[in-house]
């Protein structure tokens, strides 16, 4: 037997269904402690959320690939891995770029320098030998203005990518010399035909003036 | 909330879900999974490629043999040469599995007619293997008579209990082959010859012929005792009167044994 039902009875119970899982529950008055670490984290939270809105989809679709079948979204798994290991950093230099997803593999050397133009960085990708029947579909990156993450989220999200060795990327419209997390990761094609991404590696540098 | 208990329709109050606080142990057992699949995650290109080609038409997945790794679990590695390696947490697995056998330091496990088995070195020898060494401390002079038995004294060591100090032979029980060692010096020439006797007998020569004369005598011999057991001391030819040195560097005998069972002798 089966059913279905959303919503609260009384203050006792509080039925509900997320992402095709139903629940029921007791009713829990909501606690809203209001300290500091509490007001800080909603702000990273906030933080997060407003860089997941602005992310380009070469960023958004390595999330949702790691997310397709699972009970969570790739916004939740953006949120949730960053907040991890950024919640207490006042920079952006521990950024998860690309969570992985279906065993691809990382570059062997990941560079972001100065780019020659104003607003520009360079991003270099040094690619590993593939495992047999593998082929790098393309090296993708984005680059963000490094902030402090506790806070409205400042600046530009800027991704590109590149489908032909040697994987060389150029970012632009990072504003005149501004210092800058990059983080990269690399998109592969599997023998069956299925896509995997690789986590990221991180560069840090400053745009062009 | 309703449902049935033992076939009762019961209606009670919603259970309040209190999840069990964990331990501090599982804790640190799912933080580090966590930490095992991050770092699996984020190892190097190569270290991936390597996983995944291993766990290639298997139900493994790379994620698995890299967990099976760090925590020490994974069978083995093999380098390019073919060279394997085992973690450690396998070798302490495979110890503990022996200790089966035996948990004796210094066993040896040999394969008995059910089972293997564990054995002492003294065991896998012939069950009695052990050693002596007595040498002069008093009087002893060689005569002018032939073949003479040496009159030991002093007792170094004997864990076995093999020295007769009322006729100063070494009484041997088991039976197999011995090492017996010995030297006797004196202060001048006219020694002749050295050997060994059996049961109140000269039986071997171990240095020069009893022609020879102004040679320091000693040397080594194996000799077999049987299953009537043997008395063993060393013996002296003289060709005069002849005061022996003392001491454990000048006038000794040694004796180890048995070195091979009767049954490979």
């Amino acid at each position: 037997m089966s059913f279905g039902a959303s919503g609260q009875i009384g203050k006792g119970i509080v039925m509900g269904n997320w992402r095709g899982v139903k629940y029921a529950r007791s009713y829990v008055k909501p606690a809203n402690p209001q300290t500091n670490a509490q007001q800080a984290n909603r702000a990273l939270f906030a933080f997060m959320r407003e860089m997941w809105k602005l992310a380009p989809s070469i960023v958004a679709d390595a999330w949702n690939a790691f997310a397709a079948g699972r009970p969570f979204t790739g916004m939740n798994k953006w949120v949730g891995e960053n907040v991890r290991v950024i919640g207490s950093a006042t920079d952006l230099q521990d950024l998860i770029g690309s969570p992985g997803a279906r065993g691809g593999l990382p570059p062997s050397a990941f560079a972001a320098v100065t780019g020659g133009g104003s607003g520009e960085i360079n991003v270099t990708f040094t690619a590993p030998t593939p495992p047999a029947g593998w082929t790098i579909a393309k090296a993708q990156c984005f680059a963000v203005h490094d902030q402090d993450p506790h806070g409205i989220f400042d600046g530009v999200f800027i991704a590109n990518e590149d489908s032909t060795s040697p994987y060389a990327i150029t970012l632009t419209g990072l504003g005149s010399a501004k210092p800058c997390v990059v983080c990269g990761w690399l998109k592969w094609t599997k023998p069956d035909g299925s896509l995997a991404y690789s986590v990221s590696l991180l560069d840090t540098a400053t745009s062009g003036a | 909330m309703q449902d049935v208990s033992q076939g009762q329709l019961r209606v009670r109050i919603w259970p309040r879900h209190k999840k069990r606080r964990r331990t501090i142990a599982e804790k640190n057992r799912e933080q580090w999974f966590t930490d095992a699949q991050f770092l699996s995650k984020n190892a190097s290109p190569d270290t991936q490629k390597w996983a995944l080609t291993t766990t290639a038409d298997t139900p493994l997945l790379p994620r698995d043999i890299m967990t099976m790794w760090f925590a020490g679990r994974l069978f083995s590695l093999q380098n390019q040469t073919g060279k394997r390696y085992y973690p450690m947490a396998f070798l302490k697995d495979v110890s503990e599995s022996l200790d089966v056998f035996s948990q004796t330091e210094g066993d040896t496990l040999i394969r008995g007619s059910q089972y293997w088995e564990g054995k002492s070195f003294q065991d896998l020898v012939y069950g009695d293997l052990g050693f002596a060494r007595v040498h002069l401390t008093g009087y002893f002079a060689v005569q002018n008579t032939g073949w003479q038995q040496m009159k030991y004294d002093t007792v170094q060591d004997d864990p076995k209990g093999w020295w007769n100090s009322t006729d100063r032979t070494f009484d041997l029980t088991t039976p197999g082959l011995y090492l017996l060692n010995a030297r006797v010096r004196t202060g001048s020439a006219s020694m002749k010859a050295f050997g060994w006797g059996s049961n109140s007998a000269v039986f071997q020569a171990i240095s020069a012929d009893t022609g020879a004369a102004n040679i320091a005598l000693g040397g080594m011999v194996f000799l077999y005792v049987g299953a009537g057991g043997l008395k063993v001391s060393p013996w002296v030819y003289g060709s005069a009167t002849r005061t022996c040195s003392t001491g454990t560097f000048d006038t000794y005998c040694q004796l180890f044994g048995p070195v091979l069972p009767e049954e490979y002798v």
